[in-house]
């Protein structure tokens, strides 16, 4: 499958890259010869570059053999945004200059739907694919690139898809040895190839299984997407309660999850969104993030009835939407929450605008 | 929704929209708590959890060391205080408190007894209120000698920034005590630009804008705002703007106007009143037509239009051979235009029959 063809227009660009100065200067600094000063489109490979030169690093440089920091979005109940927050937020990542890796840790393959591609008649192999091979510790070699499909161009936006089989794994995962880390163990067996990234976000099944399990012990800090509603913040209880399981259970191991919420589908003028709102507030102080993903129909228009190919996230779609003004700030609070960095080095150039005042 | 500015969970806090309750379910992080300084969190303005609440000195916590009170140590907090000992808060932005409001206000107070302690801080012996100054008139109204307090130790500008937050959240504050919090806010430098206060005080950037605006009408409609804050709105300062920027010279009618609203006209009607008022007068700088009579018939009615550069010429016979008429006026009008350029007069008029 080829990349997607996506880049944004100048202005979106100059905020992307945090470029300060005027409009003209930044068509005249960072024009590329062959394509005009007016009317052209940055793509993420454009802005990584464009980022790279304000930074005055070599456009080769590249991350130390680490893994990256793990975004993973996690929510004991579907439906509430999981996939989209996820998406629009790779996407957004991509167009500020870094390399992202997208894992589609859902059964229901919404993540690899999102970015068009047809699970059903692809052939795909899935990080379930990956874990179990890497487990069996055959001799051979599990080529892990070979399972990573791209979406934007030159390694910026790239994606292991999932499908249907990916349900399969909990009955593997169940005989495995130490289970709860088996997804961390493939991240250090293959870190050279998961290091030339400067994120990876995985988007989590909503069950709660050994597959959402092994996914969530690699990461830090996980990230749930809330709906300000009843069901909604009541599952946030049970994500609460399974975080702490895994943190007594492994304690010794020294796991330490932490969880962040993230509001979606906010609406501002329904009281029992307020009401809702308020008692997330006060459950969770510190853990709401401050930005809130208002209810937004484009959302809904991401996946297109008629033909999977269209499908793609409201940043590609409408990217001057409110939606899309809601994920790039989501993002920003991101990229300084987990310490996101390009090509290693910390910096803070498209948070610019960031803070109270943006 | 709005395609304003991304909507801040903290504003919503700020504005009182979203409340964080103090209730019962309040749990501890099962979780070891994020750093204090994370940026993207959300901390809540109306905690009394956070060690910079507390200044050292305080009698009630160790003078040194960050500690911690929790919610139930900070309701310890509330005494009796005299209500005659507390004084109104020189931040607030309320300039007018409706005396019926107020006593609606008492009388919840006196059957359901008083609720949510008022906030105070020491200020050279006096309690000054940081809010609770509609709660204190209606004790004041009731009689009352002691009510329940909140009395915190705040600096000068931690009052200021407090007493303006929690006045948001309060009863029907007009555009125009927005308009001067706003501008505090500004001039104290708690917010930089106009987005900032917007977020700040959870409000959108338009009534931000349309706020601070009003401060910039005409002086003696600034001063009728004084002494009725709720007389008009932003949405209508808008209008009272443009206006004065449409007619600087007719500053007296939009003036007129403005004062229609004081004796109690709608505020949709001032934009129409005031261009009629305005339309009439420049109709009356027109001078009255002249009129043309062959004694007993009126035939030509002239008349010198507003700008004293034409004239019109109206022909009120039916049955006048206009076109003959037309180059009668053109040939004289061409003799006219001979002495003009001869003795350079002034007057130059065109006909329309």
């Amino acid at each position: 499958m080829s990349a997607r063809p996506f880049g944004v227009k100048a202005r979106l660009a100059q905020e992307l890259c945090g470029f300060t100065g005027s409009p003209k200067a930044f068509r005249e600094k960072y024009n590329v010869a062959d394509k005009g000063q007016y009317h052209r489109i940055y793509t993420a490979e454009d802005i990584r570059r464009i980022r790279m030169s304000m930074l005055s690093l070599s456009e080769d440089s590249s991350r130390e053999k680490t893994v990256p920091p793990i975004l993973n979005f996690r929510m004991a109940k579907g439906g509430t945004g999981k996939t989209t927050i996820c998406g629009n937020v790779a996407s957004a990542l991509a167009m500020m200059g870094h390399k992202v890796l997208m894992i589609d840790g859902d059964p229901q393959a919404s993540l690899t739907g999102l970015f068009g591609i047809d699970w059903v008649s692809e052939s795909i192999t899935h990080i379930g694919d990956l874990m179990n091979r890497n487990e069996k510790k055959e001799k051979d070699f599990v080529d892990v690139k070979a399972a990573i499909w791209p979406i934007y161009s030159g390694g910026m936006l790239d994606i292991i898809p999932a499908d249907i089989t990916l349900a399969d794994t909990d009955s593997w995962l169940m005989g495995a040895t130490n289970r709860e880390f088996v997804f961390s163990r493939l991240l250090k067996r293959y870190v050279d190839v998961f290091a030339q990234y400067d994120v990876i976000l995985i988007d989590s099944a909503p069950s709660t299984s050994l597959l959402t399990n092994t996914l969530m012990t690699a990461c830090k800090t996980l990230l749930a997407v809330v709906v300000p509603e009843g069901p909604s913040t009541k599952a946030l209880e049970i994500l609460d309660s399974n975080v702490h399981e895994l943190n007594s259970a492994f304690a010794d191991a020294g796991l330490n999850l932490d969880y962040h919420v993230i509001v979606n589908r906010y609406n501002q003028t329904k009281k029992p969104h307020n009401d809702a709102l308020s008692k997330l507030v006060s459950t969770y102080p510190n853990q709401i993030n401050d930005t809130i993903v208002r209810d937004f129909i484009g959302f809904v228009r991401q996946n297109d009835a008629f033909d999977e190919k269209n499908n793609g996230p409201v940043l590609e779609k409408e990217p001057n939407s409110v939606g899309a003004r809601d994920v790039l700030d989501l993002t920003k609070s991101l990229i300084r929450m987990y310490d996101i960095k390009l090509a290693d080095v910390n910096s803070l150039a498209p948070l610019a605008s960031v803070g109270r005042a943006a | 929704m709005s395609r304003g500015a991304p909507i801040k969970v903290s504003g919503l806090v700020a504005s009182g929209k979203v409340a964080a309750r103090d209730g019962e379910d309040q749990r501890k992080p099962l979780v070891s708590a994020r750093p204090a300084d994370a940026p993207s969190v959300v901390e809540l303005p109306t905690r009394p959890d956070s060690s910079q609440e507390t200044k050292p000195g305080a009698p009630s916590t160790p003078a040194h060391g960050p500690v911690a009170a929790s919610p139930a140590e900070a309701r310890a907090d509330v005494r009796k205080i005299p209500v005659a000992e507390i004084v109104d808060s020189p931040y607030q932005p309320r300039l007018k408190y409706d005396p019926e409001e107020i006593d609606r206000l008492a009388e919840t107070m006196d059957t359901a007894a008083h609720a949510d302690p008022i906030k105070v801080r020491m200020v050279n012996g006096k309690y000054e209120l940081i809010s609770g100054h509609r709660r204190i008139r209606a004790a004041r109204s009731l009689g009352w000698t002691e009510i329940d307090a909140y009395v915190e130790e705040l600096t000068d500008r931690e009052a200021r920034a407090k007493t303006l937050l929690l006045a948001v959240g309060s009863v029907g504050l007009a555009d125009f005590e927005f308009a001067l919090m706003f501008e505090t806010a500004i001039k104290e430098g708690l917010c930089k630009t106009q987005r900032e206060v917007a977020s700040y005080f959870g409000q959108s950037t338009q009534k931000v804008s349309g706020c601070l605006d009003m401060l910039k009408l005409p002086a003696k409609i600034v001063r009728m705002l004084e002494t009725k804050p709720d007389l008009f709105g932003y949405q209508t300062g808008t209008v009272i703007k443009k206006l004065c920027a449409d007619y600087p010279d007719k500053l007296a009618d939009i003036e007129r106007g403005v004062q229609r609203l004081m004796e109690g006209a709608a505020q949709n009607s001032l934009k129409s009143w005031v261009l009629q008022a305005i339309k009439g007068q420049a109709e009356r700088d027109g001078s009255e037509p002249n009129l043309i009579t062959n004694g007993r018939r009126l035939i030509f009615t002239t008349k010198i239009s507003a700008d004293k550069r034409s004239v019109v010429v109206n022909c009120k016979v039916p049955d006048l051979d206009i076109a003959a008429f037309e180059k009668h006026l053109q040939a004289w009008l061409e003799t006219q235009a001979k002495e003009v350029s001869s003795s350079a007069a002034d007057e130059n008029g065109g006909g329309t029959p």
